[in-house]
């Protein structure tokens, strides 16, 4: 007898709906799974069998034969455990196997037949939506998360005896407790204010600019004197993410197991900061077998923030460069290439030197000029020719009055977003940040340009910061309301672009 | 004689039993050689079958036919070849089957017959 049920498993991002069959022979008692499980699937068979003896069901006393088709695609993780079962015991007929063809279950067991959460669960049922499979079974931890996706309807299981009991087996559905997905350590809460920053006009604008037009933003400054608290108040100014992006988000996050399903798809563009000792596959993902996101996907839509920037291995750095071009990052291992998305806000701070001193007059300094000059220097050249604004941040002083509040900076922010989409929508691009160049220079007028020429002639400014410091005029001029650059807008982004003061 | 060699001779005695009735000639029972034992040597018409009896008074420690690994089936093969070779005789086949006997405490014996399980 064959019995016949669905499941999903992952390769990154992407859900795979997958056939599980099972063929239940006479024959030695056996129990073999193929179609390319890894380790942790094939240990699927113990808990599976354990599993199943603790619903009170008996398991067939025959050859059991799984098979989880496509089965070239190689398959990993836990989540199959319940398809396993349901498939092994419809074969069996032990439960309704008309029923159980259409059912797509996702969960992983204990020993005492409780279904216990997976990680991804978003993306899974998105795919398996997508692929048509609307009734979808998932861990009763994870039902939360399962109902975001839209046009689901899923159904939580505490365990296995309920699963079956509803496809009609004899089971004895002990009372169980559900099994909580694990708690996420960080709870999603509104950024800090950016009325809190006293002062720093230069670095507010800088900031303004840069949430305006989805610039890259480098801050150079003495230690304490408010660049971290900068950075994680973007976020907060920085428009809601979409119902499209939210969901990718979320699974993302989802996936790498940092998600609080309680509080719904994931609306803030996230913040991510990974400290300088970070390695290069905690920055753009890694692990064995398939590789897990890492803090450039966490970051997709939002913030990577890379505080004390030159401390960061250039090995470490220069792994960004996929991500900040294409917008997704390829992490390929022997099992095969993964894809996640990793189009993110770089946000990068540095100390002006390794003293950090050298400000102003440059007197409490203790670092030699070459050394000064080395440090800047670590971040290279490709990576900075990227970054569209620098800004100098200087210490903070006693007189310095409070700013504008996050609020009032937002709805500009929204305002001058609305005004690029408006504008770029029809090329295919939402942010001045992504428009060609070639097209920059067509519709600006030949007067903004000049400033910039000058710049050229004079050897201050490359080809290609002539079309970055274009972007950024555009941005400025967004922000103003006006409908194309003028002189003063394409000045101001020369001065943003070449770093005032640092 | 332990309890547990006196549940197996009793299994084995049943399906030499069982098999006779069905039309089997026993050609030998716990045959042995240097590399082990067969526990029922048959023939099912010109086929030869050795048969190899397990015998369980409850499932308690599994089912009885689980207890036929994979290194069992490697041996009984092994015997098979010997026995071929010590007794020259053509046959149209040659096969193994594996019986499992369980015993309850009241109630019938239950006989479960897998055919060329090797």
């Amino acid at each position: 007898m064959i019995g016949r049920c669905r499941s999903v498993v992952l390769t990154g991002l992407t859900g795979h709906v997958v056939e599980v069959e099972a063929h239940v022979a006479r024959g030695l008692p056996a129990f073999t799974i193929v179609g390319l499980p890894d380790a942790s699937l094939a240990e699927a068979k113990d808990r599976v069998r354990a599993a199943v003896a603790s619903s009170g069901v008996e398991w067939p006393r025959h050859r059991i034969t799984v098979n989880l088709s496509p089965a070239s695609l190689p398959k990993s993780g836990p989540g199959t455990d319940l398809a396993i079962a349901v498939a092994v015991l419809a074969a069996a007929g032990t439960v309704d196997a008309l029923r159980a063809r259409d059912l797509l279950l996702l969960g992983e067991l204990g020993l005492d037949g409780r279904v216990r959460p997976v990680r991804g669960v978003l993306p899974a049922v998105a795919a398996a939506v997508a692929a048509g499979c609307t009734r979808v079974v998932v861990p009763a931890g994870n039902a939360a998360e399962a109902t975001l996706v839209a046009g689901a309807r899923v159904e939580g299981a505490v365990a296995l005896a309920t699963v079956l009991g509803s496809l009609g087996a004899d089971a004895q559905a002990e009372s169980l407790e559900e099994v909580p997905a694990p708690a996420v350590a960080a709870t999603r809460s509104d950024p800090p204010d950016l009325a809190e920053v006293r002062g720093q006009p230069v670095a507010r604008r800088a900031l303004e600019v840069a949430a305006a037009g989805g610039h890259h933003l480098l801050m150079v400054g003495p230690p304490g004197a408010g660049k971290t608290m900068l950075a994680e108040r973007l976020p907060g100014i920085l428009p809601a993410l979409g119902d499209e992006e939210a969901v990718r988000v979320t699974a993302v996050h989802s996936l790498a197991g940092a998600f609080d399903a309680a509080a719904g798809l994931i609306r803030r563009p996230p913040f991510e900061a990974p400290h300088h000792t970070a390695s290069a596959a905690a920055i753009v993902g890694g692990g064995a077998g398939l590789a897990r996101p890492g803090a450039v996907s966490l970051a997709h839509a939002g913030v990577l923030f890379l505080d004390e920037a030159p401390e960061f291995p250039s090995r470490v750095l220069d792994t960004l460069r996929q991500p900040l071009e294409r917008g997704e990052i390829v992490l390929h291992r022997a099992h095969g290439a993964t894809r996640y998305p990793a189009r993110f806000q770089l946000v990068l701070a540095a100390n002006p030197c390794p003293c950090g001193m050298f400000v102003g007059t440059g007197e409490g300094c203790t670092c030699t000029p070459l050394v000064r000059r080395r440090y800047l220097a670590r971040l290279s050249g490709p990576l900075l020719d990227r970054v569209d604004i620098r800004v100098a941040v200087g210490a903070a002083a006693r007189a310095d009055e409070p700013g504008e509040g996050t609020e009032a900076v937002a709805a500009r922010v929204a305002e001058a977003r609305a005004a690029a989409r408006a504008r770029l929508a029809p090329e295919g691009w939402s942010v001045a940040a992504e428009a060609s160049g070639p097209w920059l220079r067509r519709v600006t007028s030949r007067a903004a340009c000049a400033g910039l020429w000058r710049a050229v002639d004079r050897g201050a400014l490359t080809a290609r910061g002539f079309d970055r410091s274009l972007r950024l005029a555009w941005t400025l001029c967004d922000l103003d309301g006006s409908g194309s650059p003028a002189v003063h807008h394409v000045a101001e982004a020369l001065a943003l672009r070449q770093g005032e003061g640092a | 004689m332990a309890v547990k060699d006196a549940v197996g001779r009793y299994g084995e005695e049943l399906v030499a039993r069982t098999l006779a009735e069905d039309g089997w000639v026993v050609l030998a029972r716990n045959w042995r050689c240097a590399h082990g034992e067969v526990d029922i040597v048959a023939a099912e018409g010109r086929e030869l079958v050795f048969v190899e009896v397990k015998t369980r008074r409850s499932d308690a420690f599994g089912w009885p036919l689980a207890a036929v690994t994979r290194g069992k089936l490697a041996r009984l093969r092994l015997l098979a070849g010997e026995w071929v070779v010590t007794e020259q005789r053509a046959w149209a086949g040659i096969r193994i089957d594996v019986v499992g006997v369980t015993l309850p405490r009241a109630g019938r014996a239950v006989i479960e017959h897998l055919r060329g399980v090797g």
